[in-house]
């Protein structure tokens, strides 16, 4: 009786495992196969029905020519479902059933309808009309299932075009139904930032420090390890002096990501003391040494509003040792004969967007009172009771002189 | 010794005429103005390319895009590319003098001409091209070649647009210094400064930051502002005395201890360094600290034992405890407002940690939690490294008459106890988790 049950059950789960793919269609495989669906008759029917998106009726694929179903289905059992329903075999049931994700319709009149199929990024199905009549396919490769369509941000190739017209072919081959594609999603990518900006500026931290440079010894005070995507400090930490013998750590609030606004730029920061400017750019360019030395920051790296953690000194735990950035060690070294114990040294930070070597808008701006302790000025200057431990500035040296 | 033919000797010169012409062409990077020169506006063939896993192939599209140049003054300023027939896009010169790439306001992607080619790109200064189209009359059959080419185009022809770019940067530099010049307080005689409270919020605590412009009448009746209140004047070009927290870069920020606010206001002398005082400029707030306090006396988590320490097997260290405090709490009251006096003590050392003022519909937030236990070294030969214990949480002993009107809100866990370091053989033990600690306690007298 056991092994009948087992048998059963098996019989059980491989049937429904074949209809699992059968409700994949040949969509899905189309998308896997850049083609290749194989639909069976005409959908001529579909022409008669009416939807209040008209969307609608028969479509041809441009890959194979062949014709395929289309069923708008706004609402079922009471409950609004806005529902896209393709058909490649006759039947009342669909072979895959895709979502309208609402927000893009009802404020950008975007009708954009998806299905995780899987929950890999190759089990994405998406569809985006192009205009009345014309269905653009989309595949991405680069996100899995999160609950909603692909990110605005994932990349999207078309992949096929569906039109009620045959003749559409002629106006949109797959280029063409790229360039929408492109030009839709920008579209919704500003309104996002737009709206993102909105949201941010709610917070006070953002609000307060936006296009600002902010200063800590500590890494955490400025930004919560994990969250470079929202801000999860209370800006309690963010400090207005900092003892030169201690970590000092900045970072940048962005009005927008710099990757969105400055797309294929690099970052300069630019230092200041005393009226002396030094920066990264320029030094960058000095030498092989300083080339090593001063690595180049690029925009597509600044993807969110906040920067990532800068550090001009910071006493790094797990090698050891200290992490600097040479180019202000450059600025402090060039004022080194100003530094008294005790006395605070005003130390402006600047972040410019960069193109070929030349600064362009400020990005942020601060300042901070640097302090020269008398525990400073024995990690800058040596501690002569400890001589096999080398200061900063003969460190510095060490490294100018290669 | 034996003559070379004449007809040798002209064949050899000849291969070298042509070799030297090759060198040349293939040497000299002229720039954009030079390469649109020599195409029209029209329709051009699209050559898409196609990557696949660092395979690069490419694809020739159905249509056509139009493409149209536009020139100013005897250069090309912009190249407009309809993309597909339909979306048109507009790409401006990098350097109008010497143009290397015609760029975009809103993507990254950057047109160059090279030999009546025209790129469709976008470029890193780490990694070089990254070609998306290729639009030509001519056929396109190498992404590899067509990349090199574009690379050493780019890099080269930036040396020769030095010239052009540092007369550029030079005239950018100079109307900044004009502009710093005339906003600078340096050598300026100064009638008057007034210090602006941009804004004045209605709840001002410890650690309230409050934007603060300044604004310099001068002798000559012209007035000088700092950036925040849309001038040019630096903040570093003026000094400033102050009381109840620190201003720096436009920003007042409150002290983070009551001890540091006199008479619980705020207080702010400015004059210019290059003044030593004589004109300043003062301004005043009082505080009703109507705003949340954050207080963190966690315990400090435990090292994790290094992994793959062959040989030796490291246990995590333990979290150390959540200190416990002792928060006094009066009733007084500040500027009109009813305010609790906080003086936070460490209960064992009698230190005074902090002391703050906060008012009584606002809450102090505070952390005692204990640290985590680190994890245990993972071994590949030899038992994994135990987990160290959390540390336990404070014990915050609350008193005063304040203590009852007093919002807190107390984070006091137990750390959890560091995770036993695995080992990679079976001869060996993993090694133990450690103890999570104790939840601390609150207590009101």
């Amino acid at each position: 009786m056991k092994k009948v049950k087992i048998i059963l059950t098996a019989a059980i789960i491989g049937l429904a495992s074949v209809h699992a793919n059968a409700q994949f269609g040949k969509l899905k495989e189309k998308i896997n196969s850049g083609g290749g669906g194989k639909a069976s008759g005409n959908f001529e029917a579909f022409n008669q029905e009416k939807d209040e998106m008209g969307i609608t009726g028969q479509y041809f694929g441009m890959s194979d020519k062949k014709s395929y179903g289309f069923r708008f289905v706004k609402e079922a059992n009471g409950k609004i479902i806005n529902e896209l329903q393709y058909f490649e075999k006759k039947g009342t049931e669909p072979q895959l059933k895709l979502y309208l994700k609402e927000s893009y319709y009802t404020k950008n009149n975007v009708k954009l309808f998806f299905i995780w199929v899987t929950a890999n990024a190759d089990g994405y199905v998406e569809l985006i009309e192009l205009e009345p009549g014309v269905l653009a396919q989309i595949v991405q490769t680069t996100e899995s299932a999160n609950g909603g369509p692909a990110t605005l941000d994932a990349k999207r190739t078309v992949k096929d075009i569906y039109a009620k017209d045959q003749t559409k072919f002629t106006t949109y081959d797959i280029e063409t139904a790229q360039a929408k594609v492109d030009m839709i999603i920008a579209s919704l990518n500003t309104e996002k930032i737009a709206k993102e900006t909105a949201e941010w500026m709610k917070i006070e931290v953002y609000a307060k420090n936006v296009k600002k440079v902010v200063f800590s010894n500590q890494h955490y005070n400025l930004q919560k390890p994990g969250y470079p995507h929202k801000i999860a400090v209370t800006g309690d930490g963010f400090k207005t002096e900092l003892d030169m013998a201690g970590n000092m750590n900045f970072m940048a609030f962005f009005n927008s990501p710099p990757k969105v606004s400055y797309p294929g730029q690099q970052i300069n920061i630019e230092y200041e003391m005393n009226g002396q400017k030094v920066d990264r750019e320029t030094l960058r360019k000095k030498s092989a040494a300083w080339s090593n030395m001063v690595k180049i920051i690029e925009t597509k790296d600044f993807e969110y509003r906040q920067s990532p953690i800068r550090t001009i000194r910071e006493y790094n735990t797990y090698h050891s040792a200290y992490v600097q950035d040479y180019a202000c060690i450059q600025l402090l070294y060039n004022n080194k004969d100003k530094f008294k114990v005790d006395q605070t040294y005003q130390l402006t930070v600047r972040f410019y967007a960069n193109r070929d070597g030349e600064n362009g808008d400020l990005l942020a701006e601060g300042i901070i009172k640097l302090k020269y302790t008398k525990e400073a000025k024995l990690a800058f200057e040596g501690d002569p009771s400890k001589p096999e431990e080398k200061g900063v500035w003969a460190q510095f040296e060490a490294f100018l002189n290669e | 010794m034996k003559k070379m033919p004449i007809y040798i000797q002209k064949i050899k010169l000849v291969l070298l005429l042509l070799f030297v012409s090759l060198q040349l062409k293939t040497n000299a990077q002229e720039n954009q103005n030079i390469e649109l020169s020599k195409l029209a506006n029209g329709n051009f063939p699209v050559y898409k390319i196609v990557e696949n896993h660092g395979d690069f192939k490419i694809e020739s599209s159905s249509k056509p895009w139009p493409v149209s140049f536009i020139k100013e003054n005897g250069a090309f300023s912009e190249i407009i590319i309809n993309r597909s027939g339909i979306i048109e896009e507009k790409y401006q010169a990098d350097l109008i003098g010497y143009p290397a790439y015609y760029k975009s306001a809103t993507s990254e992607i950057v047109v160059t001409a090279i030999d009546k080619k025209i790129y469709y790109y976008s470029w890193s200064v780490k990694t070089g091209a990254s070609i998306k189209y290729i639009l030509s009359e001519s056929n396109v059959k190498n992404y590899e070649n067509e990349k090199n080419q574009l690379d050493q185009y780019r890099n080269s022809i930036k040396m020769l647009q030095s010239d052009t770019r540092n007369q550029r940067i030079e005239e950018n530099n100079a109307k900044a210094e004009k502009l710093a010049e005339e906003n600078t307080l340096k050598g300026k005689t100064i009638k008057s400064i007034k210090i602006v409270a941009i804004e004045k919020p209605a709840e001002i605590g410890l650690l309230s930051i409050l934007a603060i412009g300044v604004e310099f009448e001068l002798a000559d009746g012209k007035i000088l502002k700092t950036k925040n209140l849309g001038g040019n004047t630096p903040y570093t070009d003026f000094e400033a005395d102050v009381k109840g927290g620190s201003f720096e870069g436009g920003d007042f920020k409150v002290a983070d201890d009551s001890r540091k606010i006199p008479n619980d206001k705020i207080e702010i002398s400015v004059w210019s360094k290059y003044d030593d005082k004589k004109i300043t400029g003062k301004y005043s707030s009082t505080i009703n600290y109507k705003k949340d306090i954050h207080y963190n006396y966690s315990g400090n988590a435990g090292a994790n034992g290094r992994a793959y320490t062959s040989g030796y097997t490291i246990n995590g260290s333990n979290g150390s405890d959540g200190k416990s405090v002792t928060i006094s709490a009066t009733n007084t009251t500040v500027n009109g407002e009813l305010v609790n006096k906080l003086i936070i003590t460490d209960t064992f050392s009698g230190k005074v940690l902090a002391e703050a003022k906060l008012n009584i519909n606002n809450t102090i937030h505070i952390n005692v939690s204990g640290g985590n236990g680190g994890n245990g070294s993972i071994e590949k030969t030899g038992d994994g490294g135990n987990g160290g214990n959390g540390g336990n949480g404070g014990k915050i002993n609350l008193t005063g008459n304040g203590s009852a009107s007093l919002k807190i809100v107390e984070t006091n866990n137990g750390g959890t106890g560091g995770e036993g370091g695995k080992t990679k053989s079976a001869a060996y033990y993993n090694g133990k988790n450690g103890n999570s600690g104790k939840k601390g306690i609150l207590i009101k007298q």
